[in-house]
């Protein structure tokens, strides 16, 4: 915790981050640009897949639409000013439109074949209608003892499932969404959104510090699909979209969510499209995979042609077309999809059917090669070929460790398959040749290696101090009293372990395998790396000095210096080897991985407490109290260097200011 | 350490024959026919049909009390001596330009009837505001900064605004010239109005200008409010060429609250250094040429006025009918004075307001160019505008019927190593050579980027000497021995990267290299530079670049973006203007705006405008007006979404083909800061850049090196394009086809028309 804190604060301290935008070449044609996800969850830029198609022309003048809802290709708009529900025809022709003297403000519609069900937030009812307008039902807020009797009922949002079933979004219904039946008795709360307790609030916790009360957020829209699933945008910031199944669990992962979503809707290949008030559109496929993303709010006024104003909600036709409710245009905004993105749901239909169509996805590839989805669906329909090698390319291109995983193990078992007989043979007899050579020389003595090393390690003094590395794992009290009172290891030596542990570490985070990599060689900083690591080290060092001089510590700043150095032995020794097993695991294996960092970490963590101990000839209070105010004083070293870096640019840049105000105002 | 990765991958993988270098089962790409909706075929990004044929008339505009000046054969210049208002009489069609109009036109009686009913129309808002009265009686409207030094106001002054105004009107042989004195800031300013024999010349010199020490000019106007046009009086539209070409139609004009406002060729960093550079919506496209136009009457007549001096400090205003007044006016501000914020501390939370101290030294001449029958449209603008450009820039006719295309080629570019970078190939000279012997028998435009070892990320400009890795000197020599094929090195000039390698390099040697307008991109973060201190460097480094073959560089910025500086070593926008007509000559540009239409050729012209909802259409304007005359390559193929489509729009706008190319797959660009280029490869490529060749020439082939005289638009998702053979190419935008006299087009294609004498 306290590495990564540490870590966490250099970082911000020193890495900065230009947000860029792509070039304007892409394609000028439109306003906006289109991504996509690309290789390492990089998002890419890519050909633009919906081109703005005009407005929908509407013979009705719009005050302040605030929910359109498709059905059967008929379009249903509710308008909280005019206090109208309007109908469009499957044409998008405008042919009717009734009203109600019970609204006071409707913000929510949905339909289905039997009623128009609309959500009104100032009346607090949900009103049901028949598709000629006639009031059928007016449902008010559930009596049932388990609605809560402090709980509102201020419908905003409102989804009708198959039997007639509604569920309803209120306003601060941060119970959940509200479950109704058919007839309008509450049936319970669905889709609950989490608290997350913040670090602060988990302290106040632990400390039994009272806090206010944290209560989840609620939904602010609601749509469900053909297939039963219910989907629910919050203002959260994890999890802001939820796909429901009808045990109330989410379903959905996704690797990228755009923020201030507000409406979700479902086409008919099950891809999600969510939009946010920030004007951007987002594509996933039904696994939650990003598939584009583009649009944006016109913040100049000047009403560009594909950009919207103040979008509220989004459904789409049969044949994709999106259309974005437009309360600042009081227009539907319609996108059309291109070329491009007609291909790439044509690969997608292939993917839901189980066909991996090779031919479309390599197509799809021609155009953008960076295209992740793409790589994941050939990935996968060489996986089902036993193309493993190409498999597992393509996962690898995707970013898809399971796939790679998958890919892998099959490799790897044909592999052993094949050789394992051989290496075991070959093993085998390198031990029992081993054996045999030993019992040899014990009996003719042909050989003295071992003693020769022995008698050199004996006499060279950088050797023995070299040598303790080894055997302080077995003997650390003896090596740390070694260091203590004989005078064993130096500065150069303890030196050199540290220099070969920054070494190790570097390996560690860029060398293990795909599946287990920590980070790529292209987005490692070695000077930052090796900063932070040697920081944390004197940091460390030094003040377990002072806190020591300060409570009695027997140990010099050398003893410190060179015993914390071997205290790292361990990570040292280990982390080459287990980086290199890393080769032959697959995620199956991967808690064999973890558990041997855990030894290589743990075990470096023991000797150096041990160390401690041993150096300052603490008993056990005074080792847990060295220990703690040793973390302290990490801490306010820190923090006294971030404020002086912080003055330090506040002071120049007062003098500055100063200077120039001077120069500008006395006109030097 | 790669390598050490690689070989620990290989331990169990590539012992069973994985390749990482390539995708397998090479695809040939084939891009199918796609229609586009209707509704964005009726949306602004289309020319729509002319469906208001009415005959103008203008019944706010009179001779009356007006004394005629001069005449020829074919216009009369009048002027009011009262008001100083000027008319114009086209005498073949005998209508009337006037630079004011009839203030009173929307007045009533006592009865609350309209005293000049053939004026006026229910729900006109009449000029009932003082201020606006004024202005749209006054010749000249200016600004100037009045209040304190350290606490700069803008005021804006009308002629008429006070009665202390006074002027001295001289008649001359062929015009009249007008000194004026402006009451509220006594500021002097005298200009010229002449009569030319196709329209009439405005003029300013800048030694007319006396200002005074309470107010210091700002901006000129000069007859704003020529050529108004009273919305749904007169049918026709304001033509501005805002990107490729827009136009304001004068029946849209509800729902808006402010005009049209653009800088020519865009902002000046120096007064503004505003950039959202985390916007995921692309930026408004500039006004692209020193002209804009109104027609009043669709062939009937109309005007296009050229900025001959002056144009680098001009700004164009569009209103609309509604905002304000009940009129679409356009007119041109010439901006002497700006006032900037300058930030007192490096986080830029507190500044003051500056005023500039020097004027911006430049004359203001207005070429009014006065169209009427056929040539009242936009072609005849663009027509007449070509007219100006080959005088200016001395162009040619492009009488070798050619089909070019341009090669856009990255050869290296370069990653995050781990230590330091790492620069890796992507196109070899060889692979050149396999892509010239492809496209044998065309005129090939090539560009190169990252020619140096740098690679091309960040490079700037060090594109030379060649790495040698590209491939030896014979390479190259085999290449600059094939006919019809002009090689340029792609190069960056105004730019200068951070980490690249000349930031700090040139700015040592030089000095005072780079100006204080910082920005970022996708390669990195970037300082502008004074390109007055290293002009005779590019020069010599472009002799260099020549010198071992090659035809010379494609500039990147250099063409669409002009900058002041007011720092130690001061330079104008003007003065980058010309510098920037030099540089050019005989190179090529990428975007180029009409101060570089001299080149030898121009990439990646934009084939829209900005979209505003203001504007009713997309008009070819700046593509026709070079049409004939100079090689215009359109956006890159690449990237189409519909590319069937845009291969329409391109034979439609008479623009060539443009790819970019690379010889390795565009995955090895992943770690490089360059990840738009993800679909370049040749060998996906090089078919279907033979085809979309072969349909767009198909059709261009034979009125290539011809001008366009007429487009029609016969109804939605139509076009028909007349040459100056008379030989005509039909464009069939719909999902339907389109039959025109005896030929049927097909649905999405396009038709060459042959008119037999």
């Amino acid at each position: 915790m306290k590495k990564g804190l540490i870590l966490w604060f250099f970082v911000c301290l020193f890495s900065f981050s230009l947000e860029t935008k792509a070039n304007d070449t892409i394609d000028p044609s439109v306003p906006y640009f289109t991504y996509t996800m690309g290789p390492n969850n990089q998002m890419i830029a890519t050909q633009t897949a919906y081109q703005p198609g005009g407005y929908l022309t509407l013979p009705i003048a719009l005050s302040r639409p605030e929910d359109m809802v498709l059905f059967n290709e008929q379009l249903f708009i509710v308008d909280s000013i005019e206090k109208k529900v309007f109908i469009f025809n499957d044409d998008l022709e405008f042919i009717d439109d009734f009203s109600y003297d019970g609204f006071v403000l409707p913000k929510g519609l949905d339909v289905d074949a039997n009623y128009i069900y609309v959500a009104d937030q100032g009346a607090e009812a949900v009103f049901i209608f028949d598709h000629q307008g006639q009031l059928i039902r007016n449902i008010k807020k559930p009596t049932e003892p388990i609605f809560g009797i402090n709980n509102p009922f201020t419908p905003l949002k409102i989804s009708v499932g198959p039997r007639g079933n509604m569920y309803v979004v209120g306003e601060g219904s941060t119970s959940g969404v509200i479950q109704l039946s058919s007839q309008g008795d509450f049936l319970g709360y669905f889709g609950t959104n989490f608290t997350g307790n913040s670090w602060l609030e988990t302290l106040s916790d632990f400390l039994g510090v009272q806090y206010a009360l944290n209560t989840p957020s609620s939904a602010t829209n609601i749509k469900m699909d053909d297939e039963g699933y219910v989907y629910t945008v919050s203002p959260t910031d994890q999890k802001a979209l939820k796909r429901f199944n009808i045990a109330s669990v989410d379903t959905l992962t996704l690797d990228y969510v755009n923020s201030g979503l507000l409406a979700v809707t479902v086409n008919n290949l099950n891809n999600i499209v969510t939009l946010s008030n920030e004007g951007i559109i987002t594509e996933y496929d039904s696994l939650g995979r990003l598939i584009f993303t583009f649009g944006g709010i016109d913040e100049s006024g000047n009403q560009r042609f594909g950009l919207m104003v103040n979008p509220v909600d989004i459904e789409i036709l049969n044949d994709n077309r999106l259309l974005i409710l437009d309360q600042g245009l009081n227009q539907i905004l319609i996108y059309v999809p291109t070329q491009f993105a007609q291909l790439i749901h044509q690969g997608l239909q292939s993917f839901n059917d189980g066909i991996y169509d090779l031919a479309v996805w390599n197509d799809v590839l021609s155009l953008n090669e960076m295209f992740s989805v793409a790589h994941q669906a050939i990935g996968q329909a060489h996986y089902r070929q036993f193309d493993y090698e190409l498999a597992l390319y393509h996962f690898e291109l995707a970013n898809d460790p399971v796939g790679y995983s998958n890919a892998y193990w099959q490799i790897r078992f044909t592999f052993l398959q094949t050789y394992l007989g051989t290496i075991i043979l070959i093993l085998l007899t390198f031990w029992v040749s081993t054996i045999v050579y030993g019992k040899l020389n014990r009996r003719y003595h042909f050989s003295n290696v071992k003693g020769y090393v022995s008698e050199k390690i004996k006499h060279s003094k950088p050797l023995h101090d070299g040598m303790l590395l080894f055997r302080v794992l077995r003997h650390p009290l003896d090596v740390f009293y070694q260091i203590k009172h004989q005078g064993a290891s130096s500065y150069k030596i303890a030196t050199g372990i540290y220099v070969l542990f920054i070494i190790t570490t570097v390996i560690a985070t860029i060398l293990p395998s795909y599946l287990f990599s920590v980070t790529s060689i292209q987005s490692f900083f070695l000077l930052e790396h090796v900063f932070i690591y040697s920081g944390v080290l004197i940091l460390v060092v030094f003040s377990n000095y002072l806190i020591a001089t300060l409570n009695d510590g027997e140990g010099w700043f050398k003893n410190i210096y060179t015993g914390f150095a071997y205290s790292l032995a361990p990570y040292i020794l280990l982390s080459i080897p287990i980086v290199i097993s890393s080769y032959g695991f697959t995620l199956f294996e991967s808690f064999i991985y973890q558990f041997l960092w855990f030894i290589a970490y743990g075990w470096s963590v023991v000797l150096a407490i041990i160390m401690i101990k041993e150096i300052h000839g603490y008993g056990l209070k005074d080792l847990l109290k060295n220990i703690l105010l040793t973390f302290i004083t990490v801490g306010l070293l820190i923090l006294i260097i971030f404020i002086s870096f912080l003055l330090f640019n506040q002071v120049i840049d007062y003098v500055i200011g100063i200077v120039r105000e001077v120069i500008i105002r006395v006109g030097f | 350490m790669l390598v050490f990765k690689r070989i620990l991958v290989m331990f169990f993988v590539l012992s069973t024959g994985v390749s990482f270098s390539n995708l397998e089962n090479e695809t040939i790409l084939v891009i199918g026919n796609y229609p586009v909706s209707q509704t964005l075929l009726s949306s602004n990004a289309y020319t729509q049909p002319e469906t208001d044929l009415r005959t103008a008339y203008n019944p706010l505009v009179s001779l009356d009390g007006s004394v005629l000046v001069d005449e020829n054969e074919h216009l009369s210049l009048y002027i009011n001596p009262e008001d100083l208002s000027i008319d114009i009489l086209q005498k073949d069609t005998e209508y009337v330009w006037s630079s004011t109009i009839h203030l009173d036109y929307a007045k009533k009686d006592e009865n609350d009837e309209p005293l000049f009913p053939d004026q006026t129309t229910e729900g006109d808002r009449g000029l009932n505001s003082l201020i606006w009265r004024n202005k749209v009686a006054s010749p000249v409207w200016i600004s100037y900064f009045g209040g304190s030094e350290n606490n700069p106001q803008l005021r804006e002054e009308s002629f008429f605004e006070s009665s202390n105004s006074r002027f001295d009107l001289d008649i001359l042989s062929n015009g009249i010239s007008v000194q004026l004195f402006f009451g509220i800031s006594q500021i002097e300013l005298t200009y010229e109005v002449t009569l030319t024999e196709r329209g009439f010349d405005v003029s300013l010199r800048q030694d007319s200008i006396k200002e005074n020490s309470n107010a210091l000019l700002s901006n000129v106007s000069i007859y704003p409010f020529f050529g108004a046009a009273k919305k749904e009086l007169i049918p026709g539209y304001i033509m501005v060429p805002d990107g490729v070409g827009a136009l304001f139609r004068f029946d849209q004009f509800e729902d808006f609250t402010s005009p049209y406002q653009k800088p020519f060729y865009g902002r000046d960093f120096a007064i503004s250094t505003f950039v959202d550079e985390t916007s995921i919506t692309g930026d408004d496209l500039n006004l692209t040429a020193n002209t804009y136009g109104a027609i009043h009457g669709i062939n009937q007549q109309g005007y296009l006025n050229i900025l001959k001096e002056g144009q680098a400090y001009a700004t164009l205003t569009v209103y609309p009918a509604d905002v304000i007044t009940d009129f679409f006016f356009a007119y041109t501000t010439f901006t002497y004075r700006s006032s900037y914020r300058q930030p007192l501390n490096q986080s830029q939370t507190n500044s003051v307001l500056r005023v500039q101290e020097e004027t911006n030294p430049f004359d203001i001449h207005m070429d009014y160019q006065l169209l009427s029958n056929e040539q009242a449209n936009y072609v005849g603008m663009a027509q007449t505008y070509q007219e100006y450009l080959i005088q200016r820039e001395n162009l040619e006719l492009n009488l070798d019927a050619h089909q070019p295309l341009h090669l856009d080629i990255l050869m290296q570019d370069n990653e995050r190593a781990f230590i330091g970078r790492n620069t890796f190939l992507m196109t070899t000279a060889k692979d050149i050579l396999n892509m010239i012997e492809s496209f044998d028998d065309d005129m090939l435009y090539l560009t190169l980027r990252g020619t140096s070892n740098h690679g091309y990320s960040g490079a700037s400009l060090d594109i030379f000497p060649l790495s040698s890795d590209l491939g030896s000197k014979e390479d190259w020599e085999s290449i600059f021995t094939k006919q019809n094929v002009s090689i340029y090195l792609y190069l960056e000039p105004l730019k200068l990267y951070t980490n690249g390698r000349f930031h700090s390099q040139l700015e040592i040697a030089r000095g005072r290299h780079l100006l204080s307008y910082r920005f970022s991109d996708d390669y990195g973060t970037y300082d502008y530079v004074n390109p007055y201190n290293y002009e005779t460097y590019l020069q010599s480094k472009i002799e260099a670049i020549t010198a071992f073959g090659f035809d010379g560089v494609a500039f990147e910025n250099l063409g669409n973006t002009i900058y002041g500086s007011f720092g130690d070593s001061p330079f104008t926008r003007g003065e980058m203007l010309d510098l920037t007509k030099t540089l050019v000559s005989h190179q090529t540009v990428y975007q180029g705006y009409d101060f570089a239409f001299g080149s030898d050729a121009l990439f990646q012209m934009p084939l829209t405008h900005s979209q505003h909802a203001k504007m009713t259409d997309t008009v070819p304007f700046i593509t026709y007006a070079l049409a004939g005359y100079q090689d215009v390559f359109g956006p890159y193929h690449n990237y189409f979404g519909n590319t069937s489509n845009m291969l329409l729009k391109m034979i439609d706008f008479h623009v060539s083909p443009s790819f970019q190319i690379t010889q390795e797959s565009p995955y090895r660009l992943l770690n490089s800061p360059n990840q738009t280029w993800f679909s370049t490869r040749f060998s996906i490529w090089e078919n279907e850049i033979h085809r979309q060749k072969n349909v767009i020439y198909d059709v261009l082939r034979d009125v290539q090196g011809e001008t366009i005289i007429n487009r029609l638009i016969p109804e939605i998702g139509i076009s028909i394009v007349t040459y100056s053979s008379g030989n005509k190419i039909i464009i069939n935008y719909t999902n339907e086809d389109y039959t025109y006299e005896d030929v049927t087009v097909e649905k999405m294609s396009a038709f060459f028309y042959e008119v037999t004498s």
